[in-house]
């Protein structure tokens, strides 16, 4: 069942990269992670979406009215891309990119436009990700193979054989990462 | 036989989110690291303004300092200069990061 599990959070990682979600630097991040940090990449995701709440909020207040300060709005949002590129959010990167040349064409409706897309593809992402530590959390703090073991025991009177053989020769579980 | 001492950096960058990573980084390199915000912060922490050493306000000596380019206020690049302006910290080694491929602005850095 751990295996089960760890199959499915390796899936969905695949799937997320495949798709151009993100890009090596997620991976290079979980590289970072150790026994000691098992939740590094977490805690920077989570970093990076309360800090550069206040980026998306003061673009939006920037394109709201003008006269437009592209030079800012551009500046903004190189920051705002910075941050991104560091978890590897390859989508919301290349919407920002995007969003850059819309400022160096003083074009605001483009600007407007592709804001649009950079919020999407960020909120996207972080529904995602979220989904993706929720099955990394629960490898590692649950313990799905006493689980496997406890729902056997009420279904199956052979596994409760099995059970009671296990136990005699009990094993170390297997770790987290 | 004696342990080598741990090496103490002093990073840069106004990114919370960069600064979380290089000081993971350093860490897994068995650096001390100190992460400061901004070029200012990082001038109060040497000291430059005060006491003249190349000891931190808390008493490390700084091996490396390693500096985001592209920051508000003071960049990478002034940094740069107000360190190597100075006599007590010229000596310790500046490293810039860019994302920014800029011959002219990487040719500028190395006249230091």
């Amino acid at each position: 069942m751990e295996n089960q599990k760890k199959r499915q959070a390796a899936y969905m990682k695949r799937s997320l990269l495949d798709q151009g979600y993100l890009d090596e630097q997620f991976i290079h991040l979980e590289e970072l992670q150790d026994d000691a940090n098992p939740n590094f990449v977490e805690e920077v995701v989570k970093l990076y979406y309360t800090d550069s709440a206040r980026y998306v909020r003061n673009i939006e207040l920037a394109l709201e009215n003008g006269p437009y300060d592209f030079a800012r709005l551009d500046n903004m949002m190189y920051q705002f891309k910075g941050s991104s590129s560091s978890i590897g959010a390859r989508r919301v990167k290349r919407q920002c990119s995007q969003f850059q040349e819309y400022c160096n064409a003083k074009n605001i409706e483009g600007c407007r436009n592709t804001f649009q897309e950079v919020k999407q593809e960020y909120d996207t992402l972080k529904t995602k990700l979220e989904t993706y530590f929720q099955y990394v959390m629960f490898m590692a703090s649950f313990l799905p193979f006493e689980l496997c073991r406890w729902k056997d025991s009420f279904t199956d009177v052979e596994s409760k054989h099995q059970i009671r053989s296990e136990q005699a020769h009990h094993h170390d579980l297997p770790s987290s990462s | 036989m004696e342990m080598a001492q741990e090496l103490h950096v002093l990073a840069v960058d106004d990114s919370h989110v960069d600064r979380k990573v290089i000081e993971r980084l350093l860490e897994i390199s068995c650096c001390k690291v100190t992460a400061v915000e901004s070029g200012t912060r990082a001038l109060q922490y040497l000291g430059l303004d005060g006491e003249k050493s190349s000891m931190g306000i808390d008493g490390l000596k700084v091996n490396l300092i390693l500096t985001d380019y592209s920051m508000p206020g003071m960049t990478g690049y002034e940094l740069l200069k107000k360190i190597k302006e100075s006599s007590v910290l010229s000596k310790i080694p500046v490293v810039i990061m860019s994302s920014e491929k800029i011959l002219p602005r990487i040719d500028r850095y190395i006249l230091f």
